[in-house]
């Protein structure tokens, strides 16, 4: 009867920390700070997004995020209010509508301009090589009077 | 020599094509290279301009916005920490005693992410200002301004609307035009 108690009391104390509740070293809402926090880009930085970024307006920035998470703002609403201020170069990929579309559109389509052009040259220089082959084929066998009128 | 030109296969539209390519993606490339990676177009030029009320570095009265409404204003971004501030400090000095003189316009400075230590010591040795400056201590009023780099003036007319923004030291002729736009000179 010991050793059974033994034996389920290390089992329990095993068991009790993966029992205990995972380890909370932050707040649920970072994960959604560092999110929005790498979307938007520190504007007294180059290419360097506010979360990484050391600078004072970038460390205000991040509390300004919390803040109006806090509040109950939506990502979309906090992103707007940094836009708003500082224009799309505050974000770290161009939108997809207005202007910055043109960044996202226009190399699908060049992709599709340069495969329809490849294709074109690629028919046109097969066309060529057919009509050459057409050409060189005779439609009739030679004669001697082919033969003289070759000879002239 | 005529018959020969003529003879000459015409180039194909193709290789007029890549010819085009060939030079104009260098030279847009080239644009590109010149322009100034850290500057950011302004978002708040010909919008309200934000509502503020600041701690004043000196004195009890409180630096608002809602005091200098009705008249064309300039608003001047400084810090301690800021060398061009002192570049474009003799100017902000001149223009102070303008705006007090010639009562055309009114001219508020904002302190932006500084001590008020060693702004208070920045003045002892540039030369104080004419006209108040609040203290935005955490630089909340510069997000605002959509402000990226010290020395920063916004030039507001009348009904508050923001008309033109200097980044970088004034000159006598930014101020000039730029006094101009919101109305303070007849």
């Amino acid at each position: 009867m010991r050793r059974i108690a033994a034996a389920a009391f290390i089992v329990l104390a095993m068991a009790w920390p993966s029992a205990a509740a995972p380890f909370q070293t932050e707040q649920p809402q970072e994960t959604l700070v560092r999110e929005i926090g790498a979307r938007l880009r520190c504007p007294v930085c180059q290419s360097e997004n506010i979360l990484d970024s050391q600078s004072g307006t970038a460390r205000e920035m991040i509390v300004m995020l919390r803040e109006q998470l806090a509040q109950g703002r939506t990502e979309a609403e906090i992103v707007e209010y940094f836009r708003s201020r500082y224009g799309d170069y505050v974000l770290l990929s161009p939108p997809v509508s207005g202007f910055g579309g043109i960044i996202w559109i226009v190399p699908p389509i060049l992709l599709v301009m340069a495969g329809a052009a490849y294709l074109l040259l690629v028919r046109r220089s097969a066309d060529k090589a057919g009509r050459v082959a057409h050409d060189a084929q005779p439609h009739e066998p030679l004669n001697e009077q082919s033969l003289r009128r070759l000879e002239l | 020599m005529t018959l020969l030109a003529s003879q000459r296969p015409a180039i194909p539209r193709w290789k007029w094509l890549l010819g085009a390519a060939v030079v104009a993606i260098p030279l847009l490339l080239g644009i590109g290279l010149t322009k100034d990676p850290s500057f950011i177009p302004s978002m708040i030029v010909g919008r309200t301009m934000p509502d503020f009320s600041l701690e004043p570095l000196s004195g009890e009265a409180k630096v608002a916005s809602e005091k200098l409404l009705g008249k064309p204003l300039v608003i001047n971004f400084w810090a301690s920490w800021c060398v061009s501030c002192r570049e474009e400090h003799p100017l902000l000095v001149q223009l102070g005693d303008r705006a007090d003189l010639f009562d055309e316009f009114e001219i508020v400075g904002i302190n932006y992410r500084d001590s008020p230590v060693a702004a208070a010591q920045f003045l002892d040795r540039q030369g104080h200002f004419p006209y108040p400056s609040g203290q935005d201590k955490r630089g909340r009023l510069g997000i605002d301004f959509g402000v990226y780099g010290m020395p920063e003036t916004f030039f507001v007319d009348a009904q508050g609307v923001v008309q033109a923004r200097q980044v970088g030291p004034l000159t006598p002729q930014a101020i000039e035009q730029n006094l101009k736009l919101i109305g303070a000179l007849r």
